[in-house]
């Protein structure tokens, strides 16, 4: 038996347009992902009792460790509480999004162009660039919703300069404000490094397994890549979980530092 | 040397020296975390969650290595 290494591509195919918007096929299985999950929540919701299912068992465990995590990012109960649902949402699409292509088939599904339909959504950058920035402009917004000179005063520091009380106190002043200056570029390499964790982790994965069952022996080529999936599993869970929590901690962190007096 | 070869060996020292930083972070947390762990095994839950988050913090220069490697194979830029 004898096949072809398939075509590695990063961008996505275009399946169809709407008007001059092209749908892509990371998209479409984005939606059809987000509409299993929503389902599950709603048939879940309807059957949630006092005596728990064992998947609500699962799912009020997973809220009350982001609940915890916010409410030692925030240091308040009901900021922790306001920020549960976003976390837990962005945790259980990830979930559910980085496992996509060990579905069956699912994936091989091609139209008559040629063109696959469905693609794994995190493994297209869109995605994970476009939560990183609306979570880390989040952030911002609240910070300068709460205490806009404050915040903008830590990133452009005049303030030092006025503290000056001596010759002494100038270098300092402006090794400070460059400091601050540089606090911008790390907000934006926290949207890059967000993005491009999730994104890297997940392609790397899917990639890794259709190169070893390339190189893998004819007879065997099904057998091999098992260890690799196992990994490519488990590193897309954590992905899943770290995303989130890292979220908490630097929508916590802009938040906080702000509050503080 | 031709470009196609030029990009192979590009990728693959990409990757080879941007693993080298992570491998000895994630080699540290790991052995502080066991450490402590070993300490206070009370404690085992919450240092384990933190031990995989600052994992995934401390590899995601790798990660990047790993994008660039991948961008310059598979990406066509000329």
């Amino acid at each position: 038996m004898n096949f072809e290494m398939p075509t590695l591509s990063l961008a996505p195919d275009v399946v169809f347009n709407i008007g001059s918007f092209g749908v892509t096929n990371a998209m479409l299985a984005m939606w059809i992902l987000t509409g299993i999950v929503l389902l599950v929540g709603v048939l879940l919701n309807r059957k949630v009792g006092v005596v728990p299912s064992r998947l609500q068992v699962v799912l009020e465990g997973l809220i009350t460790f982001f609940a915890d995590n916010l409410e030692t990012a925030f240091g308040s109960r009901e900021r922790a509480k306001q920020f549960t649902p976003l976390m837990l949402a962005m945790f259980l699409m990830f979930f559910v999004a980085n496992q996509f292509y060990v579905l069956p088939l699912i994936g091989d599904i091609v139209t008559g162009d040629g063109v696959k339909l469905l693609k794994t959504p995190t493994a297209h950058f869109s995605l994970p660039i476009a939560i990183a920035f609306v979570i880390v402009g989040m952030s911002h917004l609240l910070a300068l919703k709460t205490a806009p000179l404050k915040h903008i005063g830590q990133f452009i520091k005049v303030g030092e300069f006025l503290k000056i009380r001596s010759v002494k106190d100038v270098p300092n002043a402006f090794l400070e404000f460059f400091l601050g200056l540089l606090d911008i570029v790390g907000e934006i390499a926290k949207v890059v490094s967000l993005s491009a964790r999730l994104f890297g982790n997940v392609l790397a994965g899917e990639l890794m397994v259709v190169i070893i069952s390339f190189i893998a022996a004819p007879i065997t080529f099904w057998l091999v890549p098992i260890p690799f999936i196992f990994l490519s599993i488990f590193s897309g869970l954590i992905q899943a979980f770290v995303f989130p929590l890292l979220c908490v901690q630097y929508v916590g962190g802009t938040v906080t530092a702000v509050q503080e007096s | 040397m031709e470009i196609g070869a030029m990009k192979l060996l590009a990728a693959a020292i990409c990757m080879g020296i941007g693993a080298v930083g992570s491998g000895i972070g994630e080699g540290i947390i790991a052995g502080k975390a066991l450490e402590a762990m070993g300490r206070n095994p009370e404690m085992q839950d919450k240092l384990f969650s933190n031990m995989i988050v600052s994992m995934a913090i401390c590899e995601s220069t790798a990660i990047y290595s790993l994008v660039v490697s991948l961008i310059i194979l598979f990406v066509d830029l000329s």
